[in-house]
């Protein structure tokens, strides 16, 4: 059902393309599985716009497309997963509405991973693993190997996120990550295509 | 079921004041005879909001006192509420009422007479027109509406329309007077010393009109 290592997060503001639009088709081209429109900052009618757009662009690569904690907007612009923050509503409550929604969701600590594969998720993104330099958050990196023993605990799969680049990515899937999640290594980049080939080689796809 | 849009409308709001909580704030504008209550929080996380919802629809009692929450048709779905209540900003009518069926109660902000008739056509059950009068509780990047073009707004769309921003109970009958279906107040119960008896005040007026 998890069928990508990759998933991409958006984030408008950093993009290196003219538009997000822009950069996710170019991504798409390039191989991208999955991605998860994440832009807090815009109206929920803006939302939705770009939410129908990204829907239009993934549809013709295949590529699964995730809305950030609104199952609302998801089931609306009829794409394939809501993405839950940590303190979202439990993945339960998103397939009480629409019982065929993918839910990924958030996790700081190996209680709250588990509570949300309790809850219903079909995978969890866990971090922040290492620095990261688009969410210079409120924590202080969880590391390698709390990310193992994370992975250690849970059937559903581990997407390893905060601060993953090319270069570290392989010692995410050393320390039993199952894929990597981020936005700057992909959004940050002209050529998104490339990025996401060196991710290839180093999780066997995308 | 939905021919009983009408009367006394509360939206609760824990930011203007800190004596009342969404919940009591439910209990007590049951409690004053309010037809509807109106979920607002743009800052607690969703799961927070998904337990004051379900709390709020058992504060509301048994009696037929319609549940909406603000922005949010999944929580609304979710939790049970009645309905939900779509700004411009927010997600568009027509599409909600497609995926949301006929059962869910929608309703519509506008501030113009254009865009009331553009939610009574994409599907809209009622109207919050406004503001009126001034009000501190929201800010607006325009005049008040005024009562004159509330008037003219009840008169062409078939809709309920309920008047909304600046409402006291020493204004309320105008806003009656110009043909709404009620009256939406915020501040007006939720800052009042005694909630209950600030419903039953307006819903007396709603009574004499």
């Amino acid at each position: 059902m998890i069928d990508f290592n990759y998933y991409l997060i958006t984030d408008r503001n950093t993009c290196a393309s003219a538009s997000l639009e822009a950069h996710i088709e170019k991504a798409c081209e390039g191989g991208l599985k999955a991605v998860q429109l994440r832009e807090k900052d815009l109206s929920d009618r803006d939302l939705m716009k770009l939410a129908d757009k990204l829907r239009e662009i993934t549809r013709q690569f295949g590529t699964r497309l995730f809305i950030n904690g609104r199952a609302d907007i998801a089931c609306l612009s009829e794409a394939d997963g809501v993405h839950l923050p940590e303190k979202g509503i439990t993945p339960k409550k998103v397939k009480s509405i629409d019982d065929s929604m993918l839910v990924g969701a958030s996790a700081h600590s190996l209680e709250s991973a588990k509570q949300a594969e309790q809850n219903g998720a079909d995978f969890v993104l866990f971090g922040p693993i290492f620095e990261s330099p688009s969410k210079p958050s409120d924590q202080s990196p969880q590391g390698l190997v709390a990310l193992q023993e994370i992975t250690e605990f849970m059937k559903i799969p581990v997407f390893a996120v905060g601060g993953v680049n090319t270069e570290n990515a392989a010692r995410c899937i050393e320390y039993k990550a199952d894929g990597v999640a981020g936005i700057s290594s992909v959004m940050g980049t002209e050529n998104p295509a490339d990025e996401l080939q060196s991710y290839k080689k180093i999780l066997g796809r995308l | 079921m939905k021919s009983d849009l009408r009367g006394i409308y509360v939206v609760t709001d824990t930011t203007i004041q800190s004596e009342f909580t969404h919940i009591e704030l439910a209990r007590l504008s049951a409690q004053g005879g309010a037809s509807m209550v109106q979920f607002r929080d743009k800052e607690r996380s969703s799961e927070a909001k998904c337990s004051i919802i379900r709390s709020m629809k058992s504060a509301c009692g048994e009696d037929d006192i319609k549940l909406i929450v603000n922005d949010r048709v999944d929580l609304s779905i979710i939790c049970e509420a009645d309905g939900v209540h779509l700004g411009q900003d927010d997600l568009p009518v027509d599409r909600v009422r497609d995926w949301g069926g006929s059962s869910l109660l929608i309703g519509a902000t506008a501030s113009t007479l254009e865009e009331a008739r553009d939610a009574e056509r994409k599907g809209a059950d009622y109207i919050g027109f406004g503001h009126i009068f001034e009000t501190t509780t929201k800010q607006k990047g325009y005049e008040p509406r005024g009562v004159d073009l509330l008037s003219r707004v009840t008169e062409e769309v078939r809709i309920p329309v309920f008047g909304i921003g600046g409402i006291t109970k020493e204004n309320a009958a105008e806003v009656l007077e110009a043909g709404a279906a009620g009256i939406v107040v915020s501040s007006a119960v939720c800052t009042a010393d005694d909630p209950v008896q600030a419903v039953r005040d307006l819903v007396e007026i709603y009574h004499n009109q």
